[in-house]
């Protein structure tokens, strides 16, 4: 039936997603539950929420399953959704010191106030191919050990930039936020260069995971990067409170816990301008457990500090890291285009009618000659 | 100071009281004093010599009066219609715009404009002086033409024309649409004795136009044929002054 | 705003239904309703300020950014229930995007759908305007993939944004000049900028050129959505759409010789291949009715473009020749040494630039005498402090100092291209001499650089582009300052070019071709373009071979002699002061430590740095 130009357009879209139906929704094995989704593909349903902008498990996990397991894909249906839904409330500013962390990671410190928290990770497990074809045998003792009862300390530890800040080793920014006094919400209003600091922190943490590993490398290895990789000063994952203000009393309450990965990237200043008696942060946090994006987030932050207004950095962290956006103009090239071909075949005609020839790169006669 | 008065009608030139010293800072600092309290006047159509050894402050005090020197001290008041103009003390652009109409300098280390024509050279000149672009061609062809300056060479560049040739190039820019006030430093010194003869000529008539020139020739010729008077500087200072053939001599 | 409205025209029944924010009568659906409200108000700002580019919160839609979603967000925002609905792709309703598309909308706002144009109060399209004639009671709303017409000239958001609100169009004119030079023809094929009521540039969504005609001054209202880019733009009805070319480059639509459609006969409409060498109408629904006689055509006719199809007597080939004296804009009135104006053309006073903290107060301790340009203070670099010059028409006035000296970075204040810590420059030609130049806004200050002051840089590149024609770099300049005829241009890019000794066989070679006197020489010509009343001369012959730096040198000296120009000029080489200037100032550390006539610096020059200067040149 007809892609275009013909009519009976309906019957076709029917029919395409009828197989897409067909073998996805009723495939002869067991439907994939919501509940198992969340527990067997907990980072693939992190990295939805985070590339939507909207922390909802359920929601997510559902996406994945409707998109087949294709991320951004879901990513988009869970954009959608929230597009119809109303805004009740905006948040209060969620403060990173309360987060309970799952696991924190300190590279630049062998030993930083508080733990370093291994916590649930693969880092350091040989990336070997399991092919069991069921459960595998139950976990050992190792596994199944009870977690000792962890002190305040360990679940609220303190931070190293701190430390840094102690030792007056750090740049200060924080009473510079008198441009950029709200954050902006990237959702409701276009940040284009120049934008403050609140639209690219908020660009990246929307943005899809790898383009923003990406373009973090191209940074670095590209022949325009101007970055070079940071020390890790803080890299973690935990959860936070939600606090909206409550409509009656005006008092902050919580309603809600969402998990968050959190980085700290410490920048070596060097820059002729630069106070290279100390060192800056860049700053990283996004939804869910997705550390490749927090770290890469963290990093193109400090950059952006040093180098957005030289350059295309800015330009290219706010418009070109979105997934939705760079995939659905990839996939409008799918879309007919035979007008917009026809107009472009008519130039082509018209150029060598103008040209009088078929030289593909002829020198035109000078229309004015010499006596001018 | 008292106000410099003109001595005589006519009067287009009147220094007082001049002097120049050079400080050079990068030989050590050591100065050299090269006028030390020079009067001068000149009048139109008066052709005045300055005579004396190498050294005697000759080129000093024409540049001096053109400005190319800065004075310390004293004054130079050029006579001109709107009124007698203190050069020492004119301000730079006007200065700059007063030389263009009223004084030509001709120097025998000046060179023209290299990857110029020589008529363009004398042209532009002729065009400071206040004549129009097609004016000023046919003035600066003239005057190229009085001084013998082959027509074939007239859009040449002037970079690759002979010392005389340039010379006699710059007399003509000194010289075209004639200035109030000429100033000559050994103008003719590479001229071969036909040229010299015609570049004299030159010179003699435009002082019977009325022109004022103070010159500096280095040989007894030129000066007997073309002053009408001559002073005799030594040691920056002038310590004679009359007739040429008072204070050079007779011919030998 | 609202007295305008509260008066509608003929054809602004639909812009005023917009202002109609309360209405509730659709359903939930797609879009949550404070996103429609969002969506009106950017639309009613579009219709406001024909052609501008609005930003909006564009949400994301159930359909991919780049299939519709910002003309889906548009249709949302602006459709109700009792709407006739009618959505076509490349000007076919049966086409899968356009059926899916209607589908969704119909569906979520309850409002009937219809291929019938003529039925329709709200069109959504993608590439086409029908055929069918459009009334003041309807509105159409494209698609927009790419909203940016100066996207293809220039890939950096910001500075499109700047173009647009400065209207600064030259690079988009350079682009269509350097077109025709290697086409012959202009090549850009859909989505042609158009100048929207002699404002914007906008990009035309892309429909076809065929279409292009169809938006000046139409009945009907049309709304652009770019969902991706997040931009809503409009053109009202009545609204005077002007495609972008030169006077004496007639625009174009496409034309295939001959060709009819296979269906219904119609050789005046937009036609695309069909199977077998056939050609069909791309708009279904006029196809249709039209093969069954149920269409207007001698009306039609009087719509479509056909005073635009190409005519090869017209192009700039054919052209060049009888064009003797095609027309110059008029020039503006230049304000020449007035009678009662000052005497200067440029004035600088206590020009000061500090890198760094403190201002005015890091300057104590530094200059000449105390050998740095470093504040003891507060470690800033006193770049250049209380610097002071004029220069009158005629004359050329030297700037001369060691690298460093600050000589630059005075020019560099004058020009624009840094802030001057304090002082003030004027110019007779603005304001009579009275305003400070340094407190215009940027844009003002970019616009005297247009025909009041121009820059000859030492670098060619940073007044050049290399990628562009020696007659395109000059084209940018004068299309800047206004000149819309291509043959016109042409002439005086050869007349500037001929006068800079560059051979005119190399006018249509890119300028990063050219050796480093001949860029030179084209920068000097564009410079000279727009006859600036001030020329400043940074370096001009610096990074030149000695033998091309003197031919650039004596090319300037006649320039500045023949032209009635106020010059000032940057060096570092006294040589080059000398052939060029009567009077100078000598910079070291920042501060003017001499200045005067050049020749008696150079003769009798006072100052120790001075001397040394005057000795190193004659070396």
């Amino acid at each position: 039936m007809g892609y275009s130009g013909v009519r009976g357009g309906m019957s076709a879209i029917l029919a395409a997603e009828g197989l897409v139906r067909r073998a996805r929704d009723h495939a002869a094995t067991p439907w994939a539950s919501t509940e198992q989704i969340l527990l067997r593909f907990r980072l693939a349903v992190d990295r939805i929420m985070g590339e939507a902008g909207l922390y909802d498990e359920a929601i997510a996990a559902d996406a994945f399953r409707q998109a087949e397991g294709d991320v951004l894909e879901a990513a988009h249906l869970v954009r959608a959704h929230r597009s119809t839904l109303p805004r009740l409330a905006v948040s209060e500013p969620v403060e990173p010191a309360e987060m309970v962390v799952l696991r924190r990671i300190v590279s630049a410190h062998r030993t930083p106030g508080g733990p370093q928290l291994l916590g649930r990770t693969t880092d350091y497990t040989g990336r070997l191919l399991e092919r069991p074809d069921g459960p595998p045998p139950a976990a050992d003792d190792a596994g199944a050990q009870v977690p000792p009862e962890r002190t305040c300390e360990q679940r609220h530890p303190g931070r190293f930039s701190d430390l840094l800040r102690e030792l007056d080793l750090l740049v200060e920014h924080r009473h510079g936020t008198a441009a950029d006094p709200e954050p902006v919400d990237v959702a409701r209003e276009p940040a284009r260069p120049p934008a403050p600091r609140s639209a690219v922190l908020a660009s990246m943490a929307r943005a899809e995971t790898g383009a923003l590993v990406g373009l973090w490398y191209r940074s670095i290895l590209g022949p325009d990067g101007a970055v070079h990789e940071v020390t890790l000063g803080e890299l973690r994952h935990g959860r936070l409170p939600l606090r909206v203000i409550h409509p009656h009393t005006g008092n902050p309450v919580v309603v809600g816990v969402f998990r968050a990965t959190e980085a700290e990237a410490i920048e070596d200043l060097d820059g002729a301008d630069e106070d290279r008696t100390r060192f800056d942060i860049g700053y990283g946090m996004c939804f869910g457990h997705n550390e490749r994006k927090a770290i890469a987030m963290a990093n193109l932050d400090i950059a952006h500090r040093r180098f957005g207004d030289e350059g295309s950095l800015e330009q290219l962290l706010l418009l070109t890291t979105d997934g939705l956006d760079s995939g659905g103009f990839l996939e409008h090239l799918k879309l007919p285009h035979y007008v917009t071909f026809r107009s472009m075949m008519d130039r082509k005609l018209a150029g060598r009618e103008a040209r009088g020839t078929d030289d593909p790169n002829p020198r035109l006669p000078e229309p004015f000659g010499k006596e001018c | 100071m008292p106000t410099p008065q003109p001595d005589r009608p006519g009067a287009v030139l009147t220094v007082r009281e001049l002097r120049k010293t050079f400080t050079l800072h990068t030989i050590d600092g050591r100065t050299v004093v090269s006028l030390d309290g020079v009067d001068l006047d000149v009048a139109a159509g008066e052709h005045v010599a300055v005579a004396g050894p190498s050294g005697a402050g000759k080129s000093s005090l024409l540049r001096c009066i053109h400005r190319s020197y800065l004075p310390d001290s004293g004054s130079v008041l050029l006579h001109t219609p709107d009124g007698p103009v203190e050069l020492t003390a004119l301000p730079d652009r006007a200065l700059a715009r007063l030389r263009g109409r009223e004084i030509g300098y001709v120097s025998q280390f000046l060179t023209p404009p290299p990857r110029t024509g020589p008529l363009d050279v004398v042209a532009a000149a002729a065009r400071r002086r206040g004549l129009a672009p097609a004016e000023a061609r046919d003035a600066a062809a003239e005057s190229l033409h009085r001084l013998g300056l082959d027509e074939a060479l007239w859009d040449v560049d002037c970079g690759v024309l002979s010392g005389g040739e340039r010379q006699r190039i710059n007399l003509a820019a000194g010289t075209v649409r004639p200035p109030r006030l000429l100033l000559l430093d050994e103008p003719v010194s590479a001229l071969d004795p036909r040229n010299r003869e015609r570049a004299l000529q030159l010179i003699a008539s435009l002082t019977d136009q009325g022109v004022a020139v103070v010159a500096v020739f280095h040989d007894l010729d030129a000066m007997r044929q073309l002053a009408t008077r001559v002073v005799q500087m030594t040691d920056a200072r002038i310590v004679a002054e009359g007739p040429a053939r008072d204070i050079l001599g007779a011919v030998a | 705003m609202a007295a305008r409205l509260s008066e509608p025209r003929t054809g602004s029944t639909r812009v005023l239904s917009l202002l109609d924010d309360g209405r509730t009568d659709a359903p939930p659906g797609i879009l949550d309703e404070g996103a429609k409200r969002e969506i009106r108000r950017a639309t009613l700002t579009a219709v406001c300020v024909p052609g501008y580019q609005v930003p909006f919160g564009s949400r994301e839609m159930p359909v991919a950014r780049g299939w519709g979603s910002g003309g889906l967000q548009v249709t949302l925002g602006v459709v109700g229930s009792g709407d006739v609905l009618k959505v076509i792709d490349q000007g076919d309703d049966g086409g899968v995007n356009a059926t899916n598309l209607r589908r969704m909308i119909s569906s979520t706002m309850g409002c009937a759908a219809t291929t019938d144009t003529r039925e329709a109060t709200v069109v959504q399209t993608r590439h086409r305007v029908p055929e069918e004639a459009l009334g003041a009671e309807q509105i159409v709303v494209y698609q927009v993939p790419v909203p940016e017409p100066l996207r293809g000239v220039e890939k950096s958001v910001a500075e499109c944004a700047r173009m647009h609100a400065e209207q600064d169009y030259s690079a988009m004119w350079v682009s269509l000049y350097e077109d025709l030079v290697r086409n012959g023809v202009i090549t850009k094929s859909t989505g042609y900028p158009v100048l929207v009521g002699g404002r914007y540039v906008m990009a035309t969504s892309p429909v076809p050129r065929w279409d292009v005609p169809r938006l000046h001054m139409s009945e009907h209202l049309n709304l652009y959505g770019a969902g991706r880019e997040k931009r809503i733009y409009a053109i009202p009805p009545h609204t005077a759409v002007e495609p972008l070319t030169f006077d004496d480059v007639p625009f174009e639509v496409e034309h295939i010789p001959d060709g009819t459609c296979a269906y219904c006969g119609s050789d005046d409409t937009f036609l695309v291949e069909a199977s077998g060498g056939q050609y069909v109408c791309s708009d279904s629904d006029w196809c249709g009715r039209a093969a069954d006689g149920d269409v207007d055509r001698a009306a039609h006719r009087e719509r479509v473009p056909l005073a635009w199809l190409p005519d090869p007597r017209r192009r700039v080939a054919a052209t060049a020749r009888d064009t003797a004296e095609a027309p110059r804009p008029a020039a503006g009135v230049r304000p020449t040494a007035a009678a009662d104006g000052p005497e200067w053309a440029l004035r600088v006073d206590g020009i000061g630039k500090v890198h760094g903290p403190g201002g005015a107060a890091a300057v104590p301790g530094t200059g000449p005498e105390h050998a740095t340009a470093i504040s003891p203070a507060t470690g800033a670099v006193v770049a250049a402090w209380d610097v002071s010059f004029d220069v009158a028409p005629g004359e050329a006035l030297g700037l001369i100092g060691e690298s460093g000296s600050g000589k630059s970075t005075v020019l560099r204040c004058v020009i624009g291209d840094e802030t001057a810590t304090a002082g003030s420059v004027r110019l007779s030609g603005v304001d009579g001499g009275r305003t400070d130049v340094l407190a215009l806004d940027p844009s003002a200050r970019r616009g005297l650089r247009v025909d009041t002051m121009a820059v000859v840089y030492q670098d060619p590149a940073a007044g050049l582009d290399l990628n562009v024609t020696a007659g395109g770099n000059i084209a940018e300049r004068l299309t800047a300052a206004g000149w819309r005829g291509y043959h016109a241009i042409r002439r005086r890019v050869a007349e500037l070019l001929d006068r800079v000794e560059v051979p005119l066989s190399r006018m249509d070679d890119a300028v990063g071709t050219f050796s480093g006197g001949m860029r030179q020489r084209v920068q000097i010509a564009k410079a000279l373009a727009t006859e600036p009343p001030v020329l400043l001369l940074d370096e001009p012959t610096t990074g030149l071979d000695a033998s091309v730096a003197a031919g650039v040198l004596d090319l300037l000296r006649g320039l500045l002699i023949e032209r009635n120009v106020a010059a000032v000029v940057v060096s570092h080489d006294f040589a080059v002061i000398e052939a060029l200037t009567e009077r100078s100032v000598v910079m070291q550390l920042g501060r003017v430590i001499e200045s005067g006539l050049t020749d008696q610096l150079f003769r009798d020059p006072h100052h120790p740095y001075t001397q040394r200067l005057v000795a190193a040149a004659r070396r």
